[in-house]
């Protein structure tokens, strides 16, 4: 026997609480995205029932089937698809009790579907406080279909929920035919059939998504246009929900409260807005910065230890070696930058839960256009500062094309998470730990290298706004959710599944890297395998420590690795770099958070001392200058690098990926890569 | 007398006449702002930035060019 496979999605609305029902019902049993940040796919997860598995997939929130964006199209494919194979069992539409009428409208475009359709009703506690009353009793008789009250956030109506699940639903009943809008109803039925179409409804929302034009001037003996349909069904629909919908829904004026727009008239002011926004994000940066920075030193100095613990235990050897000095450096590396991440991905959470993002949207989109993107940027851009990867992917919510490619453009410009590891052991070398009032040195320090990833990526997008050419007219239409409170084991969720994904990706990368610079790094030819004969013969005088020292730095230099440095300096020398910083420059092109575990690994291999990655930093001479490597010169000159050049390859396949357009990600790679090398340059020069 | 969208005094409520925008129509019908429904503008962003505008309860984001096509009854 075939075994029995359940499958279950959630369509609704965006902002009603649909993705904190998912996690309610499935917790950390997830398919996790592979990158951390804004779901713009499908999510799978997975629930028991009653010993039996049942998959739910978390669509996109949507406003209506038809899709203006690249990430509503995700759930009109999924929901139009002829293939059978993939037919979920069930549907649940979620409605939030807040937003009733609003949300009521994609319920019915969804049940006209044809499918086994159960309608679910959220918020239920949150409305209850604000006198909303909604008769689902009623409500069931009157649509037709299964109704269930929940509240994700106190778990009501959970249980019944997850027995739905196993329960029969039958296919619902659809509406359109009902409707008075001058189709032949009979030929609108045999259209769909002809087209393989499960529905009448489907062959309705084709013609108007295809732009038949002739098919619908056809169908309609002359008398409408697929744009013409699209509203009078919209108009219709509204109707059949305000003729029941006073039957159902009941609500106390006087109980009302009225937070939300009281908290707008400051939030969104046009003074106290900009303001507050401003406050917030120096505040995410300085927790960032100042919370952080205890455990990292635990980490640094944890991972150091270990090491120099294996060293003792591991019999001496090759492998061992290889397990101390690449292995345990490089994970540090990856692990020591999980406390500031999970703080980032933290806040990020909260923004999004309360609605804030939206406010956001509003305040920006005037100022956003000045630079040829919309409001709408504004949210991959600050998911920027997390990771370039979900930013570049939650641009599909963008409706203009122009506006979209700007924001893909520019977004690796902004300070991703895996610079911060770069930015603070530079900043730790050239800036005093001290505080001016409350504010740290560094964390400003820190602050600037933000502030200049936005103006560097605004003024990108002005130059990209003045070079292209847009067909299209730009539009902003946006519902804005009402306040919430952030749900703690939500937010708990979207920390633990973004940074899980960012360590095991930013992992995987980075003990690949360490193992193939390791075996670079203790290989070489000739000079290499008769170190020891040539560094005795050139000073006779060295003996103990100081020769032990001076043989590890020769054979450095003459591995491979060391050949590879030496052979670009030249093109790097004029940026203030040596060749040692050239190894990590070419190793971190892959992903800039490999830097700090290159360094760490070259500068493990050139010493015989336990030291963290920063005391050893500090202590490097340069060899050409005799002065400290990492002068105030060279070091601002690689804080100039890493901000401006694109050191990802995932953000370089993902361009690609979303744009479908081998020149725009070539554009993107060369014009970041050029202004990278013409500032270090420029501000080496100066200071140096 | 017709008003447009734009010339509406915040926080007070007018019914919507027509919408003369081929362009955002469908969209905005879609979202419940069509002729009949009473909508007011809640907040108004400075420098000619967008309006958010309250319909049945939801408060929506509407940039002025787009508003600039809503009529209403004065």
């Amino acid at each position: 026997m075939k075994e029995e496979r359940h499958q279950i999605a959630l369509i609704g609305n965006p902002n009603i609480g649909k993705t904190t029902l998912f996690n309610k019902l499935c917790g950390l049993n997830q398919k996790t995205g592979n990158y951390p940040g804004v779901t713009v796919d499908q999510v799978k997860g997975f629930v028991k029932v009653a010993g039996q598995e049942v998959e739910l997939i978390d669509l996109p929130g949507i406003n209506s089937i038809f899709p203006t964006s690249e990430d509503e199209r995700v759930v009109y494919d999924f929901l139009t698809n002829t293939d059978t194979v993939n037919k979920p069992e069930k549907i649940l539409v979620v409605v939030s009790a807040l937003n009733f009428k609003r949300n009521l409208y994609l319920f019915h475009q969804i049940k006209d579907l044809e499918m086994p359709v159960v309608l679910v009703v959220n918020m239920l506690d949150a409305a209850k406080k604000q006198g909303i009353f909604i008769d689902l009793e009623k409500l069931g008789k009157l649509v037709g279909c299964p109704v269930l009250g929940v509240s994700a956030k106190t778990g009501e109506g959970i249980e019944d929920l997850k027995k739905m699940m196993l329960e029969k639903v039958p296919e619902s009943k659809s509406e359109i035919s009902n409707y008075n809008l001058s189709l032949d109803k009979e030929k609108l039925k045999a259209f769909a059939q002809n087209s393989g179409l499960t529905s009448t409804y489907a062959g309705f929302l084709q013609l108007i998504f295809k732009e038949e034009k002739e098919l619908v001037h056809a169908l309609s003996n002359g008398n409408t246009t697929p744009h013409k349909l699209r509203v009078n069904e919209s108009i219709l629909r509204y109707k059949l929900i305000n003729s029941y919908f006073t039957e159902v829904y009941r609500e106390d004026k006087t109980k009302a409260s009225d937070f939300s727009t009281r908290l707008d008239r400051i939030l969104m002011h046009p003074i106290w807005g900009y303001a507050i926004f401003l406050g917030i994000m120096f505040l995410v940066f300085q927790a960032i910065f100042t919370l952080a920075a205890f455990p990292m030193d635990w980490i640094d100095e944890g991972t150091t230890a270990i090491g120099s613990f294996l060293k003792d235990l591991l019999p001496e050897g090759y492998l061992s070696d290889l397990v101390t000095e690449g292995l345990i450096p490089g994970i540090g590396g990856v692990v020591i930058f999980i406390p500031q991440i999970s703080i980032l991905f933290f806040f990020f959470a909260i923004l999004e839960e309360t609605g804030y993002m939206t406010r956001i949207v509003f305040l920006m989109d005037r100022i956003m256009q000045r630079f040829g993107m919309s409001g709408k940027s504004v949210v991959p851009l600050i998911s920027g500062m997390a990771c370039a990867i979900p930013s570049i992917m939650a641009t599909r919510t963008i409706e203009n094309r122009k506006e979209r490619l700007i924001t893909i453009l520019v977004a690796p410009l902004l300070t991703c998470s895996a610079r911060i590891p770069v930015y603070v052991i530079l900043i730790a070398l050239i800036v005093p730990n001290t505080y001016i009032g409350p504010f740290g040195l560094q964390g400003l320090a820190m602050l600037g290298m933000y502030l200049l990833g936005i103006v560097s990526a605004l003024l990108s997008a002005w130059v990209f706004k003045m070079i292209l050419k847009s067909k299209h007219k730009s539009n902003l239409i946006l519902e804005m959710p009402r306040y919430l409170v952030p749900s703690m084991r939500n937010i708990g969720i979207s920390v633990w599944k973004s940074v899980s994904s960012f360590v095991t990706n930013a992992g995987k990368i980075i003990v690949a890297t360490s193992i193939i610079l390791f075996v670079l790094a203790t290989n070489g030819g000739d000079k290499f395998e008769n170190a020891e004969t040539l560094v005795a013969a050139q000073d006779v005088k060295l003996v103990g420590d100081a020769f032990d020292s001076e043989l590890a730095h020769f054979k450095l230099e003459n591995s491979y690795l060391g050949w590879i440095g030496k052979k670009i300096e030249p093109v790097i020398k004029p940026l203030g770099y040596d060749w040692k910083i050239g190894i990590a420059l070419i190793s971190s092109l892959a992903a800039r958070e490999v830097f700090i575990s290159t360094m760490a690994i070259i500068y493990n291999i050139d010493s015989e001392e336990p030291l963290t990655i920063k005391e050893k930093m500090q202590r490097e001479v340069n060899a050409n200058t005799g002065m400290a490597t990492f002068s105030l010169a060279t070091s601002v000159s690689l804080l100039m690098f890493y901000a401006f050049a694109l050191q990802c390859f995932s953000t370089v396949a993902v361009t690609y990926k979303e744009t479908k357009s081998l020149k725009w990600t070539v554009v993107q790679f060369s014009y970041m890569s050029v202004f990278a090398y013409l500032v270090s340059l420029i501000v080496y020069q100066l200071l140096a | 007398m017709n008003i447009r969208l734009t010339k509406l005094k915040q926080r007070v409520a007018a019914k919507i006449t027509a919408i003369e925008s081929e362009e955002v129509l469908a969209r905005l019908v879609e979202l419940g702002i069509m002729p009949g429904v009473f909508l007011s503008v809640q907040n108004k962003a400075p420098f000619n930035g967008p309006l958010a505008v309250l319909v049945n309860g939801t408060k929506i984001i509407i940039r002025k060019k787009d508003a600039y096509f809503i009529l209403l009854e004065a």
